[in-house]
């Protein structure tokens, strides 16, 4: 199965981009001017390592994570644009990464979902599966994978960014409120999970939704009952 | 260094346009003594220092407490423990304020003492108990904030059938002074710790909000209930108005510093003995955590402190003086101009407002601007100081045909506006109102008060913190229903061009 899915999905790559406030503007604009659709920013936080800084209680400063789903033979011509652009070289500017994604754009098809049966005994591997939705829709994701068999998710506050978000308000650009759900879920619940989601939320038509499959080594700290109750 | 910086650099947009709007005034139609001009230079350095040391010391300090206290209040899954907590709390971060005795003071000598100041200080600090109490109960039982401010509001209107104007308007202006630099970041963090814990992020987000404006009805109807109780009808002593020292400016700087030192660590000590309670019976932080809380703590001190010398050094006085000599014009244009622009730039300089905008980032994942809140903030507080400015110079203008209907307003637009507008829409209200409008717009409104004859200082100023206090609402409702409209159509938009493009992904 593993197969099949990778070479099936494997024109698809993540890039990820971890920038200041004000990086993260320009890199909004730049995404725009290319054209990119559908990305994704959350706020986080990241380390300080000036010890001037943390002698005064500042340990943590504001960071944006933007992701964007890439067609793999754009992403390198990407990841150099924004590398010059925004001057990644230098240190203290930001990082930039790509991972790859198994599965993205699509419906697991029948054949696969057999050869996923097969594979099941085999190994216990799992996937993780990450929807990006409207607002508020994050607990549906939640609740639909949760009855195609998952265990649980974690909801993620987000913020649209792209070249689709066009409208401004007084020139400040609207960027819309969106909900970023990942779950880790087992390889033979993958099918079946992604399928129902694009059942639902008709991810097939444009602006619905974002969903994708990457692959995961370990995972420590999951349980499986549904397992035992297949075994039964 | 480069978060130094960043802060720095945010607190310096938001203090500079006012420096610049008194310099370029100084220099063109309205010029200060030299002393005056040189003690606002220092005023505006004092409070850009002092404001960025108090935003960290809020981050470290006050925001961590108010959120550690929101989630263990949630936890002890207690109405008990909730209802008496938020009371108790509510009561004394509001006795604590120096601003609401500052009020008290003033309307003891308006009433000739028959509103004693005791007596309005426990009435707005009881007031604003309860309705704190209120609010965090809303947020459990999620009930919609519109329900709340209708009724709320509604209460506010049947009681100001019974009371003056006068007294209507000293009953807003205890709002506005209850809500002050250390209260409303406490309780926005209160309010998120409690809305944290619950399972719909959707009302969870909203819910982040509101507490400050539903506490801050609270002061009104304390006001109100005491008013009818004692029946003062018509606001007749005089206030002794506050001189206009052009002495050396270095002392009136060490003057002030003790008393507002005082004021800064009485503010904060209820909130400093919650901790240490919580600390010993609930928290049980580590020791390196209680380091940076103490931190924290010392730094929004020292940060206020400044500010607040800042402020009352140097913006106070250049308040009054530019007032009065823009009223005393000819023409009544440029004093009702340089209003519009004081009231669009000291607004940016509040701390509150600082801390509400972050807040409303981090809430809504930087999907809500927050240089569209501030646009809209900033608009609504320029037009409410001209609003005021007007009612000085018109005597028709009652302050009633203000507060009507502009609050019904407000509570009917909650009904069309999403949530979390709705209640940033309240809290913003209360924010506004804050130490630099309560100094220096202020005493600029009092100084054309005291030159256009047929006006009365003490209660043309009292209502301008009630217009303050209400423009703002309208503001960011209206931004909510521009946000919804937009978000709408470009879910739309972005659909079709998706079509076209072939569906890139998803």
């Amino acid at each position: 199965m593993d197969k099949h899915i990778e070479t099936a999905g494997n024109k698809y790559q993540i890039l990820t981009l971890i920038l200041s406030d004000s990086r993260c503007h320009k890199c909004i604009h730049i995404a725009k001017g290319k054209g990119l659709f559908g990305g994704i920013a959350t706020i986080g936080r990241g380390t300080v390592s000036s010890s001037v800084l943390n002698a005064l209680g500042i340990k943590s400063q504001k960071r944006e994570i933007i992701s964007f789903l890439l067609e793999k033979d754009k992403s390198e011509e990407i990841l150099d644009c924004f590398t010059t652009e925004l001057q990644l070289h230098e240190p203290g500017h930001g990082i930039a990464f790509t991972s790859p994604v198994i599965l993205a754009d699509r419906r697991v098809d029948e054949v696969q979902n057999n050869d996923d049966k097969a594979m099941m005994e085999e190994r216990d591997m799992f996937k993780k599966l990450t929807v990006i939705v409207d607002r508020g829709m994050g607990q549906d994701v939640m609740d639909i994978a949760r009855k195609a068999g998952v265990r649980g998710g974690t909801i993620m506050h987000g913020r649209g960014v792209g070249a689709e978000y066009t409208e401004k308000l007084f020139g400040v650009e609207i960027e819309p409120e969106k909900e970023l759900v990942l779950i880790l879920i087992p390889d033979d619940l993958v099918s079946k999970v992604v399928n129902a989601l694009y059942e639902v939320f008709q991810l097939e038509e444009a602006g619905k939704g974002i969903l994708f499959v990457e692959p995961v080594d370990e995972v420590r700290g999951l349980f499986q009952p549904s397992h035992h109750d297949n075994d039964k | 260094m480069s978060e130094i910086t960043a802060k720095l650099k945010e607190v310096l947009t938001s203090v500079l346009p006012i420096t610049l709007i008194v310099v370029i005034l100084h220099f063109t139609i309205s010029p200060l003594e030299s002393d005056m001009f040189y003690a606002f230079l220092i005023g505006s350095a004092l409070v850009i220092l002092g404001l960025t040391v108090f935003l960290f010391g809020i981050d470290q300090g006050l925001e961590p407490i108010g959120q550690g206290i929101g989630n263990a209040i949630t936890h002890s899954n207690s109405y008990a423990v909730l209802i008496t907590i938020s009371l108790v709390l509510g009561f004394f971060i509001s006795y604590a304020e120096p601003d609401i005795h500052i009020l008290a003071n003033q309307v003891d000598s308006v009433t000739s003492g028959q509103f004693n100041k005791t007596l309005m200080v426990v009435a707005v600090s009881a007031g604003l108990g309860v309705m704190m109490t209120l609010g965090m109960l809303r947020i459990l039982r999620s009930v919609r904030l519109k329900y709340v401010f209708t009724a709320a509001y509604g209460l506010i209107f049947v009681l100001s059938q019974f009371s003056s104007a006068d007294f209507l308007a000293i009953s807003f202006d205890a709002s506005g002074a209850t809500t002050g630099a250390v209260t409303v970041p406490f309780m926005l963090a209160l309010a998120a710790g409690v809305s944290s814990l619950k399972r719909d992020s959707r009302m969870g987000e909203a819910d982040s909000f509101g507490l400050v404006g539903i506490s801050s009805t609270g002061a009104i109807l304390g006001v109100l209930v005491a008013g009818i109780f004692l029946d003062v009808d018509k606001l007749e002593g005089t206030l002794p108005e506050t001189e206009i020292a052009t002495a050396n400016m270095l002392e009136s700087y060490g003057s002030k510093l003790i008393s507002i030192a005082r004021d800064a660590f009485l503010s904060l000590l209820p909130i400093i003995i919650v901790y240490i309670l919580f600390q010993i019976f609930s928290f049980k932080h580590k020791k390196n955590k209680v380091i940076d809380i103490v931190r924290g703590i010392v730094m929004t001190f020292v940060g206020l402190v400044i500010f607040l010398l800042g402020v009352n050094g140097g913006f106070m006085e250049v308040g009054a003086r530019l007032g009065m000599q823009l009223a005393s014009m000819e023409s009544s244009i440029p004093v009702l101009l340089v209003s519009l622009l004081l009231g669009l730039t000291t607004v940016l300089a509040e701390p509150a407002v600082l801390v509400l905008t972050h807040q409303v980032e981090d809430v809504t994942g930087g999907s809500v601007n927050r240089t569209l809140v501030l646009i809209f903030l900033s608009v609504a507080v320029g037009t409410s100081i001209l609003m005021s400015a007007l009612r000085i110079l018109i005597p028709d203008i009652q302050l009633w045909m203000y507060l009507l209907p502009g609050f019904g307003l407000s509570v009917i637009l909650a009904y069309f506006v999403p949530d979390l507008f709705v209640g940033m829409a309240f809290d913003a209200g209360g924010v506004a109102s804050g130490p630099m409008t309560a100094t220096f717009s202020l005493a600029f409104v009092q100084g054309i008060a005291a030159q256009v004859p047929t006006a009365d200082v003490v209660t043309d100023g009292f209502g301008m913190i009630a217009i303050v206090a209400m423009m703002p609402i309208v503001a960011i409702e209206l931004l909510g229903a521009l946000y919804q409209a937009k978000s709408r159509k470009l879910s739309l938009a972005a659909k079709i061009r998706k079509r076209i493009v072939g569906g890139n992904y998803g």
